[in-house]
């Protein structure tokens, strides 16, 4: 239901765009980019981990401004790369309007979905060997509407806080602080990215809590508190000629325990990575 | 008579050239790309340049003179290339006490860019 609403906005915002476009065209500010990229994941959750690691993939950008509306896509999110995943055409997006908006503040309202589902079937339905899945009730993907303030402290340092809440599955809560600085060197542009996030209770035992019902063999039950990660990241794109470029990553994420502990999860850290080529439109 | 004078005068003056020295002049790459545009774009540029006898030459980069050379027919060069924009490389003929006598050869570094200034640069992230 969530993916509808995406779509839906997601069409009702660039049909908007579309009429307004031929009336007033600077305030329409739009990016498009397809690419191909190559992804390596050390998932949190064993069970998770790609079989797409190491197998090239299709990536697809879109990014628009249009006065208050804006929508972006990440390189990837939790490891994934692709905009295309599993039959669900660009669902990483998150889509935002400004209420207010300066040249180095601004505060928006956003949406987005941030965790990926996972279960038995799910897992079955992405190609993923599921057999440790068993027994596991499908975990759905997550909406949360937010309020995102970003403060550009100089043109090369970005300072965001947002909060985030789940309206359709764990009914969770999400804080997140973000701190990134690029820098220039020769031809590239380099993001170094720092992101501390916290997470309720509700949302942590949704996607790693185990309940009496999913009890197995080496699979003991399982309730925690609320939980933090912090992530590090860098990020380089190289200009490969007018229309192509090149964009590689490094991210790194660790867990407290509440994540930790659930017999889900794995040990510390969460390794993502990707190397990727994109045409830009 | 006199016609066929003429006639082979004219013929003459078609194909001959005042005398001029062969210059060829090259820049390897010849185009610099940066991620947006009004960034300074950064390239290393090999050139190499020959001309039919030895001479006193020098680069330019459109005004900037970069290297000279004495009594010399050709040579190869590298140099660090950064500029926002595409500029004109000229091969000087020199005078012996180093000025500009004429051009010899001329070639292009182009800067061309991804995004334009207009667009506002996305922040990348995982």
């Amino acid at each position: 239901m969530k993916k509808l609403w995406l779509l839906l906005l997601y069409g009702l915002l660039l049909t908007i765009s579309s009429i307004s476009l031929a009336e007033e065209e600077s305030a329409f500010n739009w990016q498009f980019g397809v690419g191909l990229g190559v992804s390596h994941n050390r998932n949190l959750l064993p069970a998770m981990d790609s079989p797409r690691n190491g197998i090239p993939q299709l990536q697809l950008l879109f990014d628009f401004e249009y006065k208050n509306w804006f929508a972006e896509t990440p390189s990837l999110r939790s490891g994934q790369l692709f905009g295309v995943r599993s039959g669900r055409l660009l669902d990483d997006f998150t889509l935002g309007y400004r209420l207010s908006n300066s040249e180095r503040h601004n505060l928006a309202l956003i949406m987005a979905s941030y965790h990926d589902g996972f279960g038995y079937s799910v897992a079955s339905g992405d190609g993923i060997s599921s057999s440790k899945l068993e027994g596991l009730h499908n975990r759905e993907s997550d909406f949360m509407p937010g309020l995102r303030y970003q403060f550009y402290t100089t043109d090369n340092q970005l300072l965001s806080l947002q909060v985030n809440k789940d309206i359709t599955t764990h009914h969770g809560d999400m804080l997140r602080l973000f701190y990134g600085f690029r820098f220039e060197q020769h031809n590239w542009d380099l993001y170094f990215n720092s992101e501390l996030s916290w997470y309720s209770a509700k949302l942590v035992n949704y996607y790693y809590g185990v309940t009496a019902a999913e009890v197995r063999s080496g699979r003991p039950q399982y309730q925690s508190g609320s939980g933090w990660r912090w992530h590090n990241g860098l990020v380089g794109v190289y200009p490969l000629n007018k229309h192509w470029i090149t964009e590689l990553g490094a991210g790194i994420n660790w867990y407290t325990q509440a994540f930790t502990d659930s017999p889900l999860t794995r040990n510390n850290p969460e390794v993502v990575s990707f190397v990727l080529i994109r045409y830009v439109f | 008579m006199f016609f066929r004078y003429r006639l082979l005068l004219l013929a003459a003056s078609l194909f001959w050239q005042p005398a001029q020295a062969e210059a060829l002049l090259s820049a390897s790459p010849s185009n610099c790309v940066t991620l947006q545009q009004g960034r300074e774009c950064h390239a290393q540029i090999q050139t190499a340049w020959t001309i039919s006898q030895p001479l006193t030459v020098c680069l330019y980069l459109d005004e900037q003179q970069l290297q000279c050379w004495h009594n010399t027919a050709s040579a190869q060069w590298q140099w660090h290339f950064k500029d926002m924009q595409s500029r004109q490389l000229i091969l000087w003929q020199m005078t012996d006490s180093e000025q500009k006598l004429h051009v010899l050869a001329t070639a292009r570094i182009e800067v061309s860019w991804v995004q334009s200034a207009h667009k506002k640069r996305l922040w990348r992230r995982f």
